[in-house]
């Protein structure tokens, strides 16, 4: 017995030791859900942190998790602030009257990259583009593509690789992007000419560019952000854009509606900072293009740079299920999907 | 079962009674009220009551498919595991081949790893980067991730389960017998198909089964490295989670748990028969018979293949903790430590703190219900034995929707909190100290607690002052093994993990998405050290034998 008593006393230290380190709390704390990617995250975290000495305390999930988490926490918000995610998402948060408007006197931003009704604020754009595992195209003898009408090369069969429209704001983006290039009927035409060279169609968005990266593939489509991670790894990667024009995505932050009220004043401080120089500089390290006046990264293409298409938000939003579900008849079900 | 002998009956006992009321409300907040709301949300779409959900998921082929994918995979892993496992019992517990104990050893370190830690390695090693296929074979293999990937990966990772099952069956099937068969004239391969082998049967089905069920539920090496390869328990996260689709999401997670619950009740009935125990009471020595020297040699060969494979695995591991990007930059760094350490050094400690936590209260509570099923008699005893079982046989995926809906608003608002992570530990776990504490009751006799009753102890004085220090081995492999399965859990808690109060393995996935392998190889890493040290630490200072603390409970 006296070792069973000793035993116990010892998990209650190491337990109680394991709690005290894990729990030297500063005073003030803010949940946050970023969709921000995690090496972004624990910089912008970290800098706010110093800025303020308020704890952030993050998960990162998806846009699709985080509105689904969101949406499941509906009656008990766990998070004040959603940070980060493509702006489709957050329109969907909006309808769904998972958000609450704020608007911050920080805000900088153009009147089209956040709501009208100041639900959600965007904070830099990213733009699609192709990324391209440099040694697979030398084995293949391949090209880099430098436009859509490139990737219907009929060398590439089998070696590209785009996320589901359906489970993935990134593909989605692809999808609306086609149809506002080329008209609805068209892109369809084209889509599927194109899957005739698609490998798989991955879940998440950012799946492509890291099968592209492990050379699981040759080309893939996605956030010339998620490209710019890899490569900075290391990976034997290049980015292009396609000269026909690229759509992008507007990264945003959504204050959460009901969010736990002793946090309120945090999450506003966080918001605001957000959309202030720090932060902005720290996205622009990482190949976007914030909505506020700093220096690019050197490498980084700013996105005036890009040949950006006129992209309406609120008409994919509007018309997502529709474009999706034709997609899903007249490709999706057909192929293979992760 | 037959406790009947030694069981008091509850006379005024109000203690007891209060005791009993309480276990039983534990019981169906925690494990049965979940799985209601799960099933509620999967019949209520709307709110309103419809079969709906379930015809749409049987008309979608992709569903339809992810229902076969499982139900295939499980077959082929549960063969080939139960297989794998059988051949190594035979040659350790048998055959007695040499470096027995190292053998033993190796079957249980997959037991104690983390979740996904052999898809980590097979990736690295045969992935279309791997070091094995692309750099020292250069073969352009296709991908590994799949279903190729998954029964490679699944079958390592639970012929351990097998073993243990086995190794414990053939061991109580009397030698004898089969130098009887042998005496009598019959061949060595014909004694072996004609006694032993039919003798291990309902062992082997009960491994096969259990086998069946891990695979079906596992969703750690899936999410992984199952490509396209669509499985129950993955698909059910990403149309809870990342889709947004409750009711979709639920009724995949009862789709899980039907078969699991009926194939785990089968495998409890065949193992509770015990018609195969040829070993009765204390029985001379066993005789061993001369083995063959080419037996002993293919034996002792497999045994030496599996086993450097399974060390390869751990060695890999190894070594990507220590190299700078796997199939691009070979060169060595101690970055991964510096970043593993920056991001993962507070949810460590967090994932630590709850473990050690949950341990204590799951080992008690487990003895507790063992002590009331085993020594007391009231209404709803099988009841409590078996609710307290029927956690085992629940799919993780289905618990962290279960809990995830039945816990987020009133009266019940513990989603994002310790709590809510400590209770799924508990509850999840506690049917290792149920099984454990009954199995250890039922070899003590009765009358040296009735004679503390007698005395005019109480049954809380009893159990604290007589039962418990009885018991003590099973208190602490129950807790052993409640600690390792807190450690290494990720199917249910994935669910919820909040901001606050991450958990280590989904970091490590998390790591593994965004193709950092240097990182989830120095985590998942840290993760065994950790499990293993803690193990350590219990066995030193409660002097327990390793085979006391996996003898029971090591099986799931």
């Amino acid at each position: 017995m006296k070792r069973t008593v000793m035993a116990l006393m010892i998990v209650a230290l190491v337990a109680g030791a394991a709690f005290a380190s894990g729990q030297a709390e500063p005073q003030e704390r803010v949940t946050v859900y970023t969709t921000l990617d995690e090496e972004l995250a624990r910089e912008v975290f970290a800098a706010f942190t110093e800025d303020t000495g308020i704890q952030v305390d993050w998960v990162r999930l998806s846009t699709g998790e985080a509105v689904a988490r969101i949406e499941a926490e509906r009656d008990n918000p766990q998070a004040s602030v959603w940070y980060g995610g493509v702006g489709l998402g957050h329109i969907e948060a909006k309808q769904k009257g998972l958000t609450t408007p704020y608007e911050s006197p920080a805000a900088q931003m153009a009147d089209q990259f956040r709501d009208a009704d100041w639900y959600w604020s965007g904070i830099y754009a990213g733009p699609l583009a192709f990324e391209s595992n440099m040694n697979m195209l030398e084995r293949y003898g391949l090209d880099q593509p430098m436009s859509w009408q490139d990737l219907l090369d009929p060398g590439f069969e089998g070696q590209l690789q785009m996320a589901n429209p359906g489970s993935s704001g990134t593909a989605y983006n692809v999808l609306a992007t086609m149809v506002q290039i080329l008209g609805e009927d068209q892109a369809f035409d084209y889509l599927r000419r194109l899957d005739s060279n698609i490998a798989q169609y991955t879940r998440s968005g950012s799946a492509p560019g890291r099968n592209a990266a492990i050379g699981e593939i040759t080309v893939a489509i996605g956030y010339a952000h998620d490209g710019v991670r890899l490569i900075s790894e290391g990976y034997p990667l290049e980015l292009s854009f396609p000269s026909e024009g690229t759509g992008y995505e507007i990264a945003s932050i959504s204050m959460i509606a009901n969010g736990p009220a002793e946090e309120q004043a945090a999450a506003e401080r966080l918001f605001d900072w957000a959309l202030g120089e720090r932060a902005a500089a720290l996205y622009a390290t990482k190949f976007v293009v914030p909505f506020v006046d700093v220096e690019l990264a050197p490498g980084a293409v700013p996105i005036s740079q890009v040949n950006t298409i006129d992209q309406d938000d609120v008409w994919a939003a509007a018309n997502k299920e529709r474009l999706v579900n034709r997609w899903n008849e007249e490709i999706g079900n057909n192929a293979i999907t992760e | 079962m037959s406790h009947n002998t030694g069981g008091a009956i509850i006379g005024r006992e109000w203690g007891l009674r209060g005791t009993i009321v309480i276990v039983f409300a534990l019981l169906a907040l925690f494990i049965l009220y979940p799985i209601f709301s799960v099933l509620r949300m999967s019949l209520t779409p709307d709110g309103v009551f419809s079969f709906e959900v379930y015809r749409s998921v049987f008309a979608h082929s992709r569903y339809f498919l992810a229902i076969r994918n499982s139900i295939m995979l499980g077959m082929i892993v549960a063969t080939l595991a139960t297989t794998i496992g059988f051949l190594m019992a035979y040659a350790v517990e048998r055959l007695r081949i040499p470096g027995r104990q190292f053998f033993r050893t190796l079957a249980i370190l997959p037991i104690i790893s983390p979740p996904f830690m052999f898809a980590l390695s097979v990736i690295l090693l045969f992935g279309r980067s791997g070091l094995i296929t692309r750099h020292l074979l250069n073969l352009d293999v296709g991908t590994i991730y799949g279903l190729k990937g998954l029964i490679l990966v699944q079958t390592i990772n639970l012929f351990p389960i097998a073993y243990m099952t086995l190794s414990g069956i053939l061991q109580g099937i009397d030698p004898d017998l089969e130098t009887c068969a042998l005496n009598l004239g019959a061949r060595r391969t014909h004694a072996f198909f004609t006694v032993t082998l039919p003798l291990a049967m309902p062992g082997i089905l009960a491994s096969w089964l259990i086998v069946f069920v891990t695979s079906m539920t596992d969703f750690g090496n899936p999410i992984i490295i199952g490509g396209d390869f669509d499985v129950l328990s993955v698909r059910a996260y990403l149309e809870f989670t990342g889709m947004g689709n409750l009711p979709r999401g639920a009724a995949l997670a009862i789709l899980l748990l039907t078969p699991t619950v009926l194939f785990f009740s089968l495998q409890k009935r065949i193992m509770n028969r015990k018609s195969y125990q040829t070993i009765t009471g204390k029985s001379a020595r066993r005789s061993m018979l001369p083995v063959p020297a080419a037996a002993t040699i293919g034996f002792t060969a497999f045994a030496v293949v599996l086993s450097v494979f399974v060390i390869m695995l751990y060695g890999t591991i190894i070594a990507g903790s220590f190299i700078r990007l796997w199939g691009v930059d070979w060169s060595f760094t101690l970055d991964h430590f510096a970043y593993s350490w920056d991001v993962g050094a507070s949810t460590m400690g967090r994932t630590v703190f709850l473990a050690l936590l949950s341990t204590p209260i799951t080992a008690l509570l487990g003895m507790i219900i063992a002590f009331l099923v085993v020594r007391r008699r009231f209404a709803g005893r099988h009841l409590m034995e078996l609710l307290a079982m029927l956690s085992y046989a629940i799919p993780g995926t289905a618990i962290g929707i279960g809990y995830v809906l039945a816990f987020n608003g009133a009266p019940f608002r513990w989603s994002g909190t310790a709590f809510i992570l400590v209770t799924a530990y508990v509850f999840r776990n506690v049917p290792i100290g149920v099984e454990g504490g009954i199995a250890a009751l039922k070899q003590i006799s009765s009358e040296i607690e009735e004679s503390s009753t007698n005395l005019g102890a109480n049954s809380s004085y009893t159990f604290r002052t007589v039962t418990l220090p009885l018991i003590r081995p099973a208190f602490f492999a129950g807790a052993t093994f409640a600690f390792v399965r807190a450690m290494t859990a990720i199917s249910a808690i994935i669910f919820l993990v909040s901001a606050r109060w991450n958990h280590m393995t989904v970091l490590i996935l998390a790591q593994t998405e965004i193709l950092r392998l240097g990182a989830a190889s120095v985590m998942s890493f840290a993760l065994i050290v950790v499990v293993m040290t803690v193990i350590f630490v219990i066995m030193k200072v409660t002097g327990l034998e390793r085979s006391q603390v996996f003898g029971t409970g090591a099986a799931r």
